[in-house]
């Protein structure tokens, strides 16, 4: 390959030299190779589909027809060399030509004489010869070629270094044989230089390479865009690559910024920062220049977004959101009657008119009351043992001619619009209670006589457990129902038993087991602890012995209550007015007795600070305070003509508690004033109350009425709390003076009690 | 529109949006997606289109803020209380709810 580059070459030079028509013969054999010469072409340098084999600066075809007799001779194959570094002045053709003239013999034209006169002619024929021989060479290479591919890769590569002349100087030593011959070489040699300026023999020549032809070939890249992006690493950004939650994507914007466009780059830019939604905040706070830019392409893009997204909105992944965001908006509202409620000072801007009033006083707060408990009577009221701002409500009526499917709510204090939770019932229901042990389990019984178990930690209206199926269900309305904690009798007790009292005469112990893990394998086992209630005759104080009572009725209990001291006794309130003090232990007969109220017995309490202490109210419109080893009642309360349907001890204070008339809220306090409340809400408007709570935690009083709302009122002004053995003197004084007029007046007192139309005082 | 049934959260979650919407001194309401686009809105069309953009520029700020301080922790409510209003912004990790709330008058 390289050779034929070469050769090329020389023909170039050879042309440049000039043509000269005429040519010398040729072999026979070589004659036919120019003439099939000029069939052919050179190899093309075919690059990227186009030709760029280098054209030629003469056309070869002149020259070849001169060419064509020239002789050859065997020497040619040193010519090439010396022609290759021949310039294109005659002067150098004339050198070589004294060289070729040593070297060829038999040349057609005589080269020895004519040095000066015919250069360009004997240096032409030279050059032929040589170019000849070379382009026989070419054509020889170049048949052996075109049996090949038509197509070649030609390789440019650096020749080694040719030395065209080299005489090497060598050194001889002071004492060799011939040491003067050399020497005198030498000094003709020196002799021959100084006379070598201005003599004829020696003549100056000049040696140029030839400067090729150059072609200029441009190339152009396409435009290199380049963009500068900046992160910002925050050390949330740390924090969360490191956990492998790294939201920053910027494969996105990288690609966006491929198409560079000026209206286009705005929203890319929209985009990449959309995207930059999940990239974490810190990246997006080196971008923010760009929010500017974000308005404009985003109202164009929102109309178009705007249409999917209201099918792709998701409601429920804001629901988080949105349930801060109602409770803050409550707080905002009632922030005052929060704090209140809380027991904080609250932030007034003025000063609030003070009415100098030394006495207690109720003051309404807000009510718990929203549409889907309008005109819902509140019949139950619960506390939440582990969160006590948590309460539950039942909604039911009273009557029997009322039947409405019930209601049961979970308020909280931090939204009373709307209950958190909310269960609708088969029947009306008339008791909620709140278990100790598992304080998301609310039991609820109903008007039917079911016990329904709901897990409050969910909205479903689906009882987590009832008792619709289980045989010992109650068949009359539940009216009453207890958690009790209990020795666990087996592993997998949950220590816990649920107590119900209902009209059909039984006080039932439920047990529930199998876990509460398991929602759909859990029974409700009823642990035999069958209580018959026997009807007692009034006037006899004397126990009836049982050999006379073999048939009796059962009569309907209507409420009960668990000594605090003591969980195995308990009290029970019955439809004909006796309270039975009763034993877990035995379930036939009745410890004592309590019969002084004329009407069903609505609530009894025992006092959570006094021992053996306890209240009841009942429909004859009083309260009595009792203690378990007598038989009377020592303090009766009247103080309307109304049933009393809801009584309640003050947490606090031993000689404090409320009751609820059908008309008013009335607070006692029994070391001040046993005739009268000391305080006393009406109705205002057409409703009643009835039921009451005092609140765990605040010094509240919540009131349910008949239209669904659960009114809460502050108690102000509370004089301090009283002790136990507060009450219990209390007691003792009135039962000393109840004691000395003996019998008769006790009698009489309580003969006179329905007749008393004791003067309702109010303290407002 | 989109799914045939919604389910029972989103129904609450509905209602809830109602509540808020009724409820007191409330007289604005918007849900603002993460790329842009609101949701919801009871303002008109250019003070949301204002109001989301600086809002969600602050919460940005706010959110990074807190995570700076404590990486485990995160902003989940925000409120700026200005002389006519009170802004009410609860940012989530796809949406960010905004409510306007007239202050109280004691």
């Amino acid at each position: 390959m390289t050779s034929t580059l070469r050769s090329a070459a020389s023909v170039r030079t050879g042309i440049s030299a000039g043509g000269r028509s005429g040519g010398q013969a040729s072999g026979v054999t070589r004659k036919t190779a120019p003439t099939n010469r000029s069939a052919r072409g050179l190899p093309k340098l075919i690059e990227n589909d186009q030709d760029v084999t280098p054209k030629r600066l003469v056309d070869p075809e002149q020259y070849y027809n001169k060419v064509k007799d020239s002789v050859l001779s065997n020497d040619a194959s040193s010519t090439p060399s010396e022609t290759t570094y021949s310039t294109a002045q005659p002067q150098v053709f004339s050198a070589t030509k004294s060289l070729m003239g040593h070297s060829h013999g038999g040349v057609a034209n005589s080269h020895g004489t004519d040095a000066e006169s015919f250069p360009s002619d004997h240096d032409a024929d030279q050059l032929a010869q040589s170019v000849a021989t070379h382009v026989i060479e070419d054509d020889e290479s170049l048949m052996s070629m075109d049996g090949e591919t038509p197509q070649s890769l030609l390789t440019l590569s650096e020749t080694d270094t040719i030395f065209v002349l080299s005489i090497d100087s060598c050194i001889v030593a002071n004492d060799a044989t011939d040491l003067e011959g050399i020497k005198k070489q030498n000094e003709r040699y020196v002799e021959l230089c100084k006379s070598r300026q201005g003599s004829d023999v020696f003549s100056d020549r000049g040696m140029n390479t030839f400067n090729n032809t150059v072609k200029n070939k441009e190339v152009q890249c396409e435009r290199i865009q380049s963009q500068s992006r900046e992160v910002y690493a925050s050390v949330a950004d740390m924090y969360d690559s490191e956990r492998g939650e790294s939201k920053i994507i910027l494969g996105k914007s990288t690609h966006d910024t491929q198409t560079i466009d000026e209206p286009l780059s705005r929203t890319d830019m929209t985009r990449s920062v959309g995207s930059g939604v999940d990239k974490s905040h810190g990246t997006r706070l080196s971008e923010q220049s760009i929010d500017e830019t974000m308005r404009k392409p985003t109202i164009a893009k929102s109309t178009n977004e705007q249409v999917e997204d209201p099918q792709s909105f998701d409601s429920s992944k804001i629901a988080t959101s949105v349930f801060i965001m109602e409770r803050i908006l409550n707080s905002n509202t009632n922030q005052v009657k929060q704090a209140i409620y809380r027991g904080l000072t609250p932030l007034t801007d003025r000063e609030e008119k003070t009415v100098a009033y030394s006495g207690l006083t109720l003051d309404k707060l807000f009510a718990y009351s929203a549409e889907i408990t309008n005109n819902k009577n509140v019949s139950a009221l619960s506390w939440n043992h582990q969160n006590s701002d948590l309460l539950a409500v039942g909604y039911g009526p009273f009557e029997y001619n009322d039947q409405r499917s019930g209601l049961v709510c979970c308020w909280c204090l931090k939204n009373q619009d709307f209950p958190e939770r909310f269960y609708h019932t088969p029947s009306a229901v008339t008791t909620v209670a709140f278990s100790v042990k598992f304080p998301s389990l609310l039991a609820v019984g109903l008007f039917d006589g079911t016990v329904n178990v709901y897990n409050v930690q969910n909205n479903i209206d689906k009882a987590l457990l009832d008792t619709e199926e289980v045989p010992g269900k109650h068949t009359a309305p539940v009216w009453q129902l207890y958690w009790l904690a209990v020795e666990k009798s087996r592993d997998d007790d949950t220590g816990e038993v649920l107590m119900s009292v209902s009209t059909d005469g039984r006080v039932t112990q439920w047990l529930l087991r199998k876990g509460f893990e398991s929602s759909d394998s859990m029974k409700l086992k009823r642990i035999l602890s069958k209580q018959t209630i026997q009807r007692r005759d009034n006037s006899k104080e004397v126990k009836i012995p049982k050999s006379e009572n073999l048939l009796y009725r059962q009569s309907g209990g209507l409420c009960f209550d668990v000594c605090p001291d003591d969980s195995t006794i308990y009290l029970c309130g019955t439809e004909e007015g006796l309270i039975h003090r009763c034993s877990l232990a035995n379930n036939e007969q009745y410890l004592d007795t309590y019969a002084r109220h004329s009407g069903p017995i609505y609530r009894l309490a025992w006092s959570p600070l006094a021992k053996d202490v306890f209240l009841s109210s009942s429909a004859d419109w009083t309260v009595s305070l009792w203690t378990t080893d007598r038989y009377e009642p020592c303090i009766t309360f009247t103080s309307r003509k109304k049933p009393v349907f809801d009584i309640c001890w003050s947490p606090k204070s031993a000689t404090m508690f409320c009751c609820a008339n059908e008309e008013a809220v009335e607070v006692w306090d029994i070391s001040r004033n046993t005739l009268e409340p000391i305080d006393v809400i009406l109705t205002t408007h057409p409703y009643i109350f009835t039921s009451i709570t005092y609140a765990p935690n605040s010094e509240c009083v919540l009131a349910g009425t008949n239209v669904g709302s659960v009114v809460v009122y502050n108690l102000k002004n509370l004089p301090a709390p009283t002790k136990a053995d507060e009450l219990m003197e209390i007691i003792k004084q009135q039962t000393h003076q109840a004691l000395i007029p003996e019998d008769p007046t006790v009698k009489a007192a309580a003969a006179m009690k329905p007749k008393e139309n004791v003067p309702i005082s109010n303290n407002k | 529109m989109s799914t045939t049934v919604p389910s029972t959260q989103q129904i609450e979650v509905e209602e809830t949006i109602k509540r808020i919407q009724t409820h007191k001194g409330v007289h604005g309401f918007v849900i603002v997606s993460n790329d842009g686009s609101f949701v919801r809105s009871t303002i008109d069309n250019s003070t949301t289109m204002s109001l989301t953009g600086l809002i969600r520029t602050l919460s940005d700020k706010a959110k990074s803020c807190v995570r700076d301080l404590d990486p485990q922790n995160d902003l989940t409510f925000f409120r700026i209380r200005t002389k006519k209003q009170e802004i009410l912004v609860a940012p989530d990790k796809d949406y960010l709810t905004i409510v306007l709330q007239a202050n109280e008058q004691h």
